[in-house]
Formats: structure tokens, C-alpha cells, sequence
């Protein structure tokens, strides 16, 4: 069975400036791959890269489908959600448009029904469904950006450091609704983070990127296990 | 008494025209978050497209319909080969663009047309005129208003119109939801045309068609759109008739019709120095 | 951007820039006076382009009223020479302190405005610039609508030069005066207030940058700049009428900033010789529809040298840029402050 996404040999880089450098990783279908690393170590860009914000060599394949080379929408509308790390939210329009954005390639009529899902989830979305979505706090446009890609009913989610800046309380919600759409809809999930404890908890396997190359992979129970590796590694 | 209504009425009356191109331009605001300078001229040109399809006998309707939708692709294909190439660069190479655009525009006009200056027909039959207003005057209201419900309705309320909004506010977002931002673009500017042709169509018979047609109207349209608060039609249109009012009003009473132009917008400027972001207009959110 | 050159590249750039320099001040030994005249009016663009640069490229308030400080300080100039008799050395001193003040008080309302809102405004003192000279209740000052002449100021005897010549002189010393101020100005303390008012008010108010009080000076700064432009023009053409200073002026104030590279202070050198040469050379081409030529060339450079001409020389001679910005989508909707 493929692979959900696959990265073969990918390098990529803003300008002339190289940050990611043959990079490999994959994520397994209904599987959560955590890829970790510190500031600067090539985590968000290897997100964008897949996203199409970047030109790239080497293979991306969503489904065995290579897009390498494709625009951002047309990558969206193979079924790639992205959450990005600035939570990409549409500040002048309000919550509820924010969420039918996210719904904007389907064609079901489902539509309403999810919206409702989502503000059942996030009470505090739901109280402020028609104000602009830019009066929201950190934590609150988390939700509502995690949310919108979720809309697209996607095949693959990639969040870039969803627990950036926001309170532990608000980081537990995410992470527990994440963990629900993993077992409920059979997500496939790619996850950058710098949190790599709760990284490590959600995730099946984890790949650590250090400087745009891939230092270390593997299961993720063995990873946080190893303490010679969360030790030097990791962090914690 | 009689004679102020008279004043007030006669600035509705501008103010209605003023309106409409105020549309066109909240409209490629929507789409592009830019002004686009050559809003004016594009009109004109598309009037003069509109008058050789009368010269050739066709009736009213069919060439107000065959106009519009021609100035829907000319604006699509300007976007496409002028404006897109442009791409990115910066806000001030945006307006050079449209200013090179309003040139060429003007141009076009004065080759096609000539010097002389056109009548140009009237749709409205003669009963919808009355003591304050002619026929002509009270259906180019009509028609802004109908253009208005239309743009709201269809930037508000369909998922295409949302898709426009998001694209020119956001496109990197857009892109993640799988909106082909460059597609938006281009019908953006397509819309827009065809609403300045509509305003060119309603300007035409009062102030007759001339390739300066446009010239102070654009400056008016541009005020009204800015004084209703530039993302919002119905404050556009508002304050287009608002502007139609203030300027008839001060140039009769107060200043005299050269320098109507001047107080009307030294009102306009007070106005926004009250309310920066136009009467009507929402503030733009800015959280750090 | 005043970025630093590298260091390798300095000297020939000096060394460069001081022989064009000598170059184009002896021109005038070689040439008639039409040609002079027009070495003349070139200095008076660039001069104006230049307060645009301070104003709109490093300060971020986009003003499209230049045309009107520049008729400012050239009716300055045609009053006080033909009024008041002021000796013409003066004039352009008086011209450039005037025009600041009247640049301070337009920003008491402008820098309340942002975008777009500034631009209709600013826009809007073009507009009402030429009809405010017409007005009759002016017209003792103005000359109203068939404005003033102005005589050529003689030149000293000593020199042996025409008057042209003379005129040339002056305006080329303003100009160097005015290009030294400026880059000093630009690339202190309050250069970089003004980028940062334009990259990022709210940090650069938590920082406390008093945002008001550079956005007058960048106002009061540019329209002294476009005052002193205007003035010199006055004297060049010898005759001021109300439309010459029309929103027309504004318009090709700005085109020709942005060809040059509006956050450059060289490229203002060839947004000036834009503006001279194009309209001519479009006429050449097609007399029917000049101004569809010069549209044209404007499309065309601006769609080829987005960041105007100076951009060019700057990669020539390795200026450091700043990395490239994070790839956005099709139109940056990055609005002007």
C-alpha cells in the first residue's frame, strides 16, 4: 500500500539559499509522522516545500502521485490540508466564512453539518461565529485555522507547530481532537513540532532534522524511550 | 424651500452616476485590494464599443447585454497579459501600471472616436421622469441600485464571492483551501469592467459620450467609493450620493461652481480625518 | 535602499560618480541653450523625484499631490522674483523653507490617513491646487488663469556664461546640496525611523519612534525637496500658469519615481531623464497617440524592472539586497501605509 506522502530525496531553498537538503520522510496512511528539530533546522520549510510555496528537487508524492512542481491550490485539491505555523487566518472575513473557505473544493452537501461539528467542538468559536476572525486570540485562531483545513475533508493534514505559543490547556484541546480524527477518520497526519513530548505521544514514527538533513528516524515509542536520544536530541 | 430640494435632488442625481462607477472600483478593490486608475477610461472605451453597436441598428437591450459581457473579457485579458506579468512587485508599480493603462485607454478612445462629442440613448421611457428628476436620472439610479443588490448578493452571499474576498486578502491562505488565486484575479477584473461599462452606458446620455468623458467622474466615483468606506458597495454607493449632494450644494451656495470641486473634497478630507476608514467602513483589524 | 556597497567596488564607484559629475557640470560649455535648458529641468525632476523617494519609498505615505508643491514653490518663485523683487539667489532658499512649512501643515491631516484614504486625499490637493490659482480672489497674486512670467536671472559678469549657463550652475549646486541632505538625512536616525514607520508602525510606536512627528518631517522634508524642484522650473520656463501644475504633474511625479526605483535615491536620476525624454520620444513615434507610448513604456518597464531602473545598477555593482521575502501568491496585497 503506499505511502500517504512520501519525500524522496528532496532539496529545496529560498533563492540560492539551500535549506533542505535530500531530504526523505513518509507518512503512512491513516499514520502520524512527527518531524521534529530546533529553530531553523528546516522543519516549517520542509512544509512549505510540500505545500508548493517553494520550488523543489527530488520526489513529493501524495498517494504515489508526484507534485513536485504543482501550485499550492492544485495541491490543496488532492486532498492536502495545511495548517500553517502563522495560522494562516483570514483576518477581515469572519469565523464562519473562515470555515466555509476551508470547504471551498467540495461539493457535498455536508457542508453545514461539519461547521456545526466544529463549533460544537470549539465553544469559543461558536460564540464568536460572526465577528471578524482577526479579534481572535492565539489559541482561539488555532482552533479555527485547525478547523478550516479539516473542512476540506483532506487526505493528509500537515500542521506546522500547532502548539506555537499558546497556553497548555489550549495545546491539550488541540492535541485531543487531533488523536480523535486519527482513530474516527482514518487522518493521515504530519506533524512539525518543536513540543517533541507531545509530538512523540500522538505520532506512530518521528524524523529529526537538524540543519535541512534527516539526523535521526524512527518509531516514535522507541524514540521517546531512548534516553540517550531525548536527551541530546530532543530535548527533554 | 423648493429650490434646495431642487439642489439636493440635482446632486442625487450626479451622485447616482457617481455611484456607479464607484462600484467598479470597490469591486477591483474587493478583487485586488488596488485602485485601478484606468477605471474611467475603460468605461469610456466601452461606451464607445456600445454606441457603433447602436450605429449598426441593433436595439438598446441587445447592446447593453453584448456591451457589458464584451468589457467582462476585455477586463479579464487585460488582467491576464498587463497586469499579471506585473505580478508581485509592489503597490507603486500597480498604479504606474493602471496609470500606463488610463493612457493607453484614452488613447484608444480619442482613435476610435475622434474629437467630436456623441449623443448617446436613453433606455428609460419617459413616465419614470418627474418634476425633480428626468427619466434618464431616475433610471441610472435604478440601475446602480440593481447593480448594488447584485454585487452584495454575489461578493456576501455565494461561495464564489467569498472566494474572490479571500483570494485578494489572503492568496497564500487561499491557496491552502484550493482557490486558483490568479483565476479570481482575472474575473475580478472582468466584473469590474463590465460594471463600468454599465457606468459608462448611464453617463453617456447625460454628460455625452467624448473620450474625456470620464475624466472628474472617476475623481467624484473614486471620493464617494472612499468616503463610504472602499470595502463596502453599499457605503460606496451612499457616499457617491453623498458627494453628488455636497458638491451641487457648495457650488451653489457657497463657493461657486469652480471651486465645487475643491470644497467637496476638503469635506471629504475632514470627514475621513474623522472616520479613517470611510463612513461605512470597518476598520482594519490590527493585531500584532 | 541605501544599502552599504561592498567595500571592493567603493573607490570605482566614487572615483565614477565624481567624473560624471564634472562631466555634466562642463556640459554646458558644449551645448546651445535648449539643451541647457533642458539639463536644467532635468535637475528640477530629480530634485522633486527626490522627496518622493523620502516620502513614499522610505517613509511608506503615499502622496499623490507632489504636482502641487511643486507648483508651490514655483509660484513662490514667480511672485517673489516678479512681486517683491527678491533677488533670485534667494528665492530658492525662501521656496524651500516655504514650501516645508506648507508641507508641515498638509501633514497635520495627512499622516491621520493611511493607503489609500492618504492617496484620494493628497490626490485631491492636486485637483484643487490649479483651481485654487484660477480663483479670482487670487488673482492679484497669481495672475490667475493666465498666470505670471518670470525674468531670467542675470549672472554675475565675472564668470562669462549666459544665462542659462548661470541657471544650470545654481540648480546644479541645489542639486548637490539637495542629494547630500537627503542621503545624510536618509541614512541616520531618521532614515531609519522612516523604514520603520513604513515596514511596521505598531512596533516602531512600541518602540518609541513618535510616528507623528517623523511622518510630518518625511511630509514637511519631501514637499521642501518638490518646493525647490518647483522653484527651479519656474525659473527655467520663465512663466507659471495654473495648469502646468495640474493632477497631470502628480501623476508623472510618481511615474517617474517608480521607474526610477521609488525607494531609491540614484534611481531618481533616471525617473528625471524618464520624464524628460519619454514624452518626446513618444511623440516621435506616433504623434497621433503620444500618450499611449509613453503608456506603454511605463507598462513596459514597470513589468520588467518591477523595483524601477536603480535596481539594475544595483546588481551590477553587487550592492547587498535584502534576502528574498517569503514567496507569497499572486498579488501581494501588501497596501501602502
Amino acid at each position: 500500500m503506499t505511502d500517504m506522502l512520501r519525500l524522496t530525496g528532496v532539496s529545496a531553498g529560498y533563492g540560492k539559499t539551500p535549506v533542505l537538503h535530500e531530504v526523505s520522510l513518509s507518512v503512512q496512511r491513516g499514520g502520524v509522522t512527527a518531524v521534529l528539530g530546533a529553530n531553523g533546522a528546516g522543519k516549517t520549510t520542509t512544509i512549505r516545500t510540500i505545500c508548493g510555496l517553494l520550488p523543489a528537487t527530488g520526489e513529493i508524492a501524495i498517494a504515489g502521485k508526484n507534485i513536485v512542481g504543482q501550485t499550492s491550490d492544485r495541491i490543496a485539491r488532492l486532498g492536502v490540508a495545511h495548517v500553517p505555523d502563522n495560522r494562516g487566518t483570514f483576518i477581515d472575513l469572519t469565523v464562519r466564512e473562515n470555515l466555509l473557505l476551508g470547504a471551498h473544493t467540495r461539493r457535498d452537501g455536508e457542508v453545514e453539518g461539519d461547521i456545526e461539528r466544529f463549533l460544537e467542538l470549539f465553544p469559543r468559536l461558536k460564540s464568536r461565529i460572526h465577528q471578524q476572525a482577526g479579534n481572535l486570540s492565539g489559541g482561539e485562531q488555532q482552533m479555527l485555522a485547525l478547523s478550516r483545513a479539516l473542512m476540506l475533508r483532506p487526505q493528509i493534514l500537515l500542521l506546522d507547530e500547532p502548539s506555537f505559543g499558546l497556553a497548555p490547556k489550549v495545546v491539550a484541546e488541540i492535541f485531543e481532537l487531533l488523536r480523535k480524527v486519527k482513530e474516527e477518520d482514518g487522518l493521515s497526519v504530519l506533524l512539525v513540532e518543536q513540543n517533541a513530548r507531545m509530538a512523540l505521544m500522538l505520532s506512530d514514527k518521528a524524523y529529526v532534522l537538524e540543519s535541512g538533513k534527516v539526523v535521526l528516524s524512527g518509531d516514535s515509542r522507541d524514540l521517546a524511550s531512548d534516553d540517550a536520544i531525548r536527551k541530546s536530541y530532543l530535548g527533554y | 424651500m423648493g429650490e434646495f430640494l431642487n439642489q439636493v435632488l440635482a446632486g442625487v442625481a450626479n451622485g447616482g452616476i457617481y455611484a456607479s462607477l464607484a462600484l467598479a472600483l470597490v469591486m477591483i478593490y474587493q478583487a485586488t485590494q488596488h485602485i485601478n486608475f484606468a477605471q474611467g477610461e475603460m468605461a469610456t472605451l466601452s461606451t464607445f464599443g456600445a454606441w457603433f453597436l447602436f450605429d449598426a441598428g441593433m436595439p438598446y437591450w441587445v447592446v447593453f447585454a453584448l456591451t457589458v459581457f464584451g468589457s467582462f473579457i476585455m477586463g479579464a485579458l487585460v488582467e491576464r497579459l498587463v497586469v499579471k506579468p506585473v505580478g508581485t512587485a509592489s503597490p507603486f508599480a500597480f498604479i504606474a501600471v493602471t496609470v500606463g493603462l488610463l493612457m493607453i485607454a484614452n488613447s484608444a478612445s480619442h482613435w476610435v472616436g475622434g474629437g467630436d462629442i456623441r449623443e448617446f440613448p436613453s433606455p428609460f421611457p419617459g413616465w419614470l421622469g418627474s418634476r425633480y428628476l428626468s427619466a434618464h436620472e431616475t433610471g441610472t439610479i435604478l440601475v446602480t441600485m440593481i447593480v448594488l443588490v447584485a454585487l452584495l448578493t454575489f461578493l456576501k452571499r455565494t461561495p464564489f464571492g467569498l472566494a474572490m474576498r479571500a483570494a485578494a486578502q489572503n492568496p497564500v491562505s487561499s491557496g491552502f483551501v484550493g482557490i486558483r488565486v490568479g483565476l479570481m484575479l482575472t474575473i475580478g477584473w472582468g466584473i469590474s469592467a463590465a460594471i463600468g461599462a454599465i457606468a459608462g452606458m448611464m453617463v453617456a446620455p447625460i454628460a455625452f459620450l467624448e473620450p474625456n468623458m470620464m475624466g472628474s467622474i472617476l475623481l467624484y466615483a473614486f471620493a464617494g467609493a472612499l468616503l463610504g468606506g472602499i470595502n463596502n458597495p453599499t457605503g460606496a454607493v451612499i457616499g457617491s450620493f453623498a458627494v453628488g449632494i455636497f458638491e451641487n450644494l457648495l457650488g451653489v451656495y457657497v463657493t461657486g461652481s469652480e471651486l465645487k470641486l475643491t470644497s467637496a473634497l476638503c469635506l471629504i478630507v475632514i470627514l475621513l480625518i474623522l472616520r479613517p476608514s470611510g463612513l461605512f467602513g470597518k476598520a482594519a483589524v490590527s493585531r500584532v | 535602499m541605501l544599502r552599504r556597497t561592498t567595500s571592493s567596488r567603493k573607490p570605482i564607484l566614487v572615483v565614477g560618480g565624481a567624473a560624471a559629475l564634472l562631466l555634466f557640470a562642463c556640459g554646458p560649455y558644449f551645448m546651445n541653450g535648449y539643451n541647457i535648458f533642458q539639463l536644467t529641468m532635468l535637475m528640477s525632476y530629480a530634485i522633486a523625484l527626490l522627496g518622493i523617494v523620502v516620502l513614499t519609498g522610505y517613509c511608506g505615505q503615499f502622496s499623490l499631490g507632489q504636482g502641487a508643491f511643486f507648483g508651490f514653490g514655483a509660484y513662490v518663485a514667480a511672485v517673489l522674483i516678479g512681486k517683491a523683487s527678491l533677488h533670485y539667489l534667494l528665492v530658492l532658499p525662501v521656496a524651500a523653507a516655504a514650501s516645508f512649512v506648507v508641507g508641515a501643515l498638509v501633514s497635520l491631516p495627512a499622516i491621520r490617513l493611511k493607503g489609500i484614504y492618504l492617496a484620494l486625499t493628497t490626490f485631491g490637493l492636486a485637483v484643487a491646487f490649479p483651481q485654487l490659482l484660477k480663483h479670482p480672489g487670487l488673482e492679484a497674486v497669481t495672475g490667475g488663469v493666465l498666470g505670471l512670467t518670470v525674468s531670467l536671472p542675470q549672472p554675475p559678469e565675472f564668470l562669462g556664461v549666459t544665462q542659462d549657463h548661470w541657471l544650470f550652475l545654481v540648480s546644479l549646486v541645489t542639486t548637490v546640496i539637495a542629494f547630500a541632505v537627503t542621503a545624510g538625512l536618509l541614512r541616520g536616525r531618521v532614515g531609519r525611523a522612516f523604514i520603520a514607520i513604513s515596514d511596521n508602525p505598531t512596533a516602531s510606536v512600541a518602540m518609541g519612534v513618535s510616528l507623528q512627528h517623523y511622518k510630518m518631517l518625511a511630509f514637511a522634508f519631501s514637499s521642501m525637496l518638490t518646493g525647490v524642484a518647483g522653484a527651479i522650473s519656474a525659473l527655467a520656463v520663465r512663466y507659471v500658469a495654473p495648469d502646468s501644475f495640474s493632477m497631470f504633474l502628480s501623476v508623472t511625479l510618481l511615474v517617474g519615481a517608480v521607474v526610477g526605483g521609488v525607494k531609491s535615491v540614484w534611481g531618481v536620476i533616471f525617473g528625471a531623464l524618464f520624464m524628460l525624454y519619454v514624452p518626446n520620444i513618444a511623440n516621435q513615434i506616433s504623434e497621433a497617440a503620444p500618450w499611449a507610448v509613453y503608456g506603454a513604456a511605463l507598462i513596459l518597464v514597470v513589468t520588467f524592472i518591477p523595483d524601477g531602473i536603480a535596481s539594475l545598477f544595483d546588481r551590477f555593482i553587487g550592492r547587498r539586497r535584502n534576502a528574498a521575502a517569503e514567496p507569497t501568491g499572486v498579488y501581494a496585497p501588501s497596501g501602502v501605509k
